[in-house]
């Protein structure tokens, strides 16, 4: 992997620090900072100031800043590898046996093209907030700049993150000729349902063809791919997230109750129906407890309602979208870390949780279980045995030290060093070194 | 001899802070007096101060022809005396004139009536006694908290003590009587209601600067003609609004104050016309008719019922929450407690929960200093968690107390 170190891979983010939605910043990040001691990484992502990290190694662009570096127009080699099928025929003597047969034949084809930048789009990006209104011109500009941009830069590898950068992977691919691979961390199938087909899931899926390898963050997710998208399990590469070891400051205040913690976006994906469901069981069993929700999404008013509705009021505390610092205060305070995703491709919070000793209840139909086998798990629709679970933790103190002790193995055994190192491997398979 | 009844509203709520689940046991000051205090200037400045100077002059002007009401809120006389005194003088100098009555309301201008009458009954007596501590005076009529009523609120009032009662004329209950008229509730033909005439005070208080209604500009020779018409088929004509009409909903621009400067001339240009405080209104004219309100009626928005505070789940359970607290509150005789509790009750806090024009942005988005009724709650409902986190704290207190003296009695 030695020869690793003098390639460069052309890593095409969208979410990084501090543009930060959900998890997908903190992943992209812990890739890269990992990553980088295998080989050198030139990333690409929209946005980027004053407080984006800095890393040796690291040459990153923010599409924000694109300004000086295009004229007008940029000349753009193209290479397209075409297959072209001969039809051959071959007779024989005895009719019966006749057939014809297809003869394959490749065919490299070189183009030049010129291309104009749309240098204007830049101002697309002037934001922190990447996502909003006006999402598919941003993903127009952001495939037109990286392209324009990687033609002008020097790359073995390209590796994507996520569907949003998928368009922009398949692009630079056609034109420089490099492997791709991509990093899925989240699918349609997952936020949607199983059976959607919309664009982007369409976007999803002829990436995902096209691609050299595939690196989703846990088995369960290489499954979702498999089945719900219909791609060869071969090329495909499960690399699990991590947390790193930050030590958290203890919030200076504690209420009497218990708290059972929520983070993440409240959307139908992470299963808000059936977190009501549990916490009103919980309600009955075990009245002393809070339930505090960190997190805003589409669902939000309607949990709000439920619970006003249901005279449970008073047991859910809101506390909206927060930063960093302020979730690692709440989970410093947490009693039981509570994660009920319908489908989860890995679900970083439960790890935060974990890090931060808090024991967790989470869904099966997650990453995270493979990585926390000492969570307790339920299926996502069990909230009898999700309330068991929680009543438990909060009314045996043992049972909750035992299975904070027990999740602290599990997060030794994983880091993104492994990761990254793993994924090195396959950047060396593929490069043939 | 037809009587013009003017009764203006002032109130202003403590807000709340933004409250978030961090500050849940950690700070206990759960308004935002920088706000509160803001928006009382800012008030002030638009509306009751020029407002009460221009009454002033109208009442020395036409020498005790001209007659008018306020009720003024607990709350609202609370942050006068502490933010602006200069206000609560201006008040005073009114009432002394001799020519302005003073309506009694709950202090903190709450729904407890539809929930304990033994708050509600603090609650009036209260503000009684803060009526008499700043002007002397003792109020013989009753509105309730934006005029909600019906027939049980009435006998309560009537068993009170008043001698009359403010209410909305809701059409769904007058049917196609004039509101121009005394009324009394069902089967109590003792007790004077005076029913507000909304279609005249709403021209004022609602349409005045509206370009696109038909009748604007109003001037006061036309509404003076308007009222003029109730000659011969009314006793009195009641107009009741938020005294913000002048200045703050209708700013000064719309010549609100110019048109207010010379209404009364205008009215008293009719020989027959005159105008009267509501008990002046009671003393002079007997009850016409029956006003029965079975239902609960008041004053706001098109239903003219209880939709505006207390409709939506969020509003129900907000509601609950905090009258399920009475008792434990009342127990702990703690004057800090009871009054931030007192202080939640306040019908603004329900009225910023409201769903109802929400999506299209109206009337209740301009009143609100939140983004959205969720956030209202939310905000809400975790001042709410602080007070009970409170009360847990000086409950423990208490009975560590009353513990103590069996412990030493242990021998320990």
């Amino acid at each position: 992997m030695n020869e690793l170190k003098r390639k460069t891979a052309l890593l095409l983010g969208w979410e990084f620090p501090p543009a930060m939605a959900g998890g997908l910043a903190v992943a992209t990040y812990g890739i890269v900072n990992a990553l980088k001691e295998f080989i050198n990484i030139i990333l690409i992502i929209p946005y980027k100031d004053d407080n984006t990290p800095e890393m040796p190694n690291v040459t990153i662009y923010g599409l924000n800043k694109l300004q000086e570096e295009f004229t007008e127009k940029v000349l753009v080699e193209i290479r397209e590898s075409m297959t072209a099928f001969n039809e051959v025929g071959f007779i024989s003597a005895y009719p019966f046996f006749s057939h014809i047969y297809m003869q394959p034949q490749t065919q490299e084809k070189v183009t030049h093209q010129e291309v104009t930048v749309p240098i204007d789009k830049v101002k697309l990006f002037q934001s922190e907030d990447i996502y909003g209104a006006g999402l598919w011109e941003k993903l127009q500009a952001y495939r037109d700049l990286v392209t324009a941009l990687s033609s002008v830069l020097e790359f073995d590898i390209i590796h994507c993150h996520d569907w949003l950068t998928f368009e922009a992977g398949m692009c630079v691919k056609r034109i420089s000729g490099k492997p791709l691979a991509l990093h899925v961390h989240a699918l349609e199938t997952d936020r949607i349902s199983e059976d959607v087909r919309n664009e982007i899931y369409q976007i999803e899926r002829e990436a995902m063809l096209v691609a050299d390898v595939i690196f989703p963050v846990s088995h369960y997710t290489k499954s979702k791919i498999v089945h719900n998208y219909k791609i060869p399990a071969y090329k495909i590469f499960p690399i699990h997230n991590a947390v790193d070891a930050t030590i958290a400051k203890k919030w200076k205040h504690r209420i009497p109750q218990k708290i059972v913690t929520f983070v993440g976006r409240v959307t139908m994906q992470k299963g808000p129906e059936y977190f009501f469901e549990t916490a009103e069981k919980v309600v009955a069993k075990y009245p002393d407890v809070k339930f505090v929700i960190a997190g805003s999404g589409d669902q939000l008013y309607e949990l709000i309602d439920k619970t006003a509705y249901k005279k449970l009021g008073k047991h859910f505390i809101f506390a909206g979208f927060l930063k960093r610092d302020e979730i690692d205060a709440l989970l410093s305070v947490t009693d039981v870390y509570f994660m009920p995703s319908v489908s989860e491709p890995f679900g970083l919070s439960a790890l935060e949780a974990a890090r931060a000793g808090v024991p967790c209840v989470i869904s099966k139909q997650s990453g995270a279980a493979e990585v926390l086998s000492s969570a307790l798990i339920a299926d996502f629709w069990d909230t009898d045995l999700f309330a068991d679970h929680i009543v438990n933790l909060l009314s045996h103190k043992e049972l909750a030290i035992h299975i904070v002790e027990e999740s602290k193995k599990d997060l030794a055994k994983i880091s993104w060093d492994t990761s990254a190192s793993q994924i090195a491997e396959q950047y060396t398979r593929i490069l043939s070194l | 001899m037809p009587s013009v009844c003017f009764y203006f509203q002032v109130h202003q709520p403590y807000r709340i802070k933004n409250y978030g689940f961090f500050d849940i046991g950690l700070d206990h000051q759960l308004f935002d007096e920088a706000k509160n205090r803001q928006i009382l200037d800012k008030v002030s400045h638009k509306c009751y101060l020029p407002a009460n100077a221009l009454m002033y002059d109208l009442i020395k002007k036409h020498n005790g022809a001209f007659r008018i009401a306020y009720s003024i809120s607990g709350v609202a006389l609370e942050q006068f005396r502490d933010y602006r005194p200069d206000v609560m003088d201006s008040f005073k100098k009114l009432v002394d004139t001799g020519c302005v009555e003073l309506i009694s309301e709950t202090y903190y201008h709450s729904l407890s009536f539809l929930y304990s009458k033994s708050e509600f009954d603090r609650q009036v007596n209260q503000h009684r006694e803060m009526l008499w501590e700043h002007f002397k005076v003792e109020p013989k009529v009753f509105r309730n908290t934006e005029l909600i009523y019906n027939n049980e609120i009435a006998y309560h009032i009537a068993g009170l003590g008043y001698k009359g009662m403010i209410a909305e004329g809701v059409d769904r209950v007058l049917g196609n009587r004039s509101p121009n008229f005394l009324y009394h509730p069902h089967k109590r033909p003792d007790f004077p209601l005076l029913l507000k005439n909304y279609k005249l005070s709403d021209d004022i208080a609602f349409r005045f600067s509206n370009k696109a209604w038909e009748e604007h500009p109003l001037s006061a020779s036309k509404f003076a003609k308007w009222a003029h018409q109730v000659a011969g088929n009314g006793e009195v004509i009641n107009l009741f609004m938020d005294y913000e009409t002048f200045g703050e909903h209708q700013w000064e621009d719309s010549g609100i104050f110019e048109f207010m400067k010379h209404l009364p001339d205008k009215i008293l240009k009719h020989g027959d016309f005159n105008f009267k405080t509501p008990s002046e209104v009671v003393d002079s004219y007997p009850v016409r008719g029956e006003y029965d309100a079975h239902e609960l009626t008041s004053w706001a928005d098109m239903e003219r019922d209880l939709s505006a505070w207390r409709a939506n789940s969020m509003q129900h359970e907000a509601l609950r929450r905090i009258y399920d607290l009475e008792d434990t509150v009342k127990g702990l005789n703690d004057p800090s407690i009871l009054d931030d509790w007192s202080k939640l009750q306040t019908s603004d806090h329900f009225y910023y929960m409201s769903t109802k024009f929400w999506s299209d942005g109206d009337v209740h988005k301009y009143f609100s200093p939140y983004d959205s009724p969720y956030k209202a709650y939310i905000n809400y409902m975790n001042a709410c968690s602080d007070l009970e986190y409170r009360i847990e704290k000086v409950q423990q207190e208490q009975s560590a107390l009353t513990q103590a003296p069996a412990v030493a009695a242990a021998g320990m």
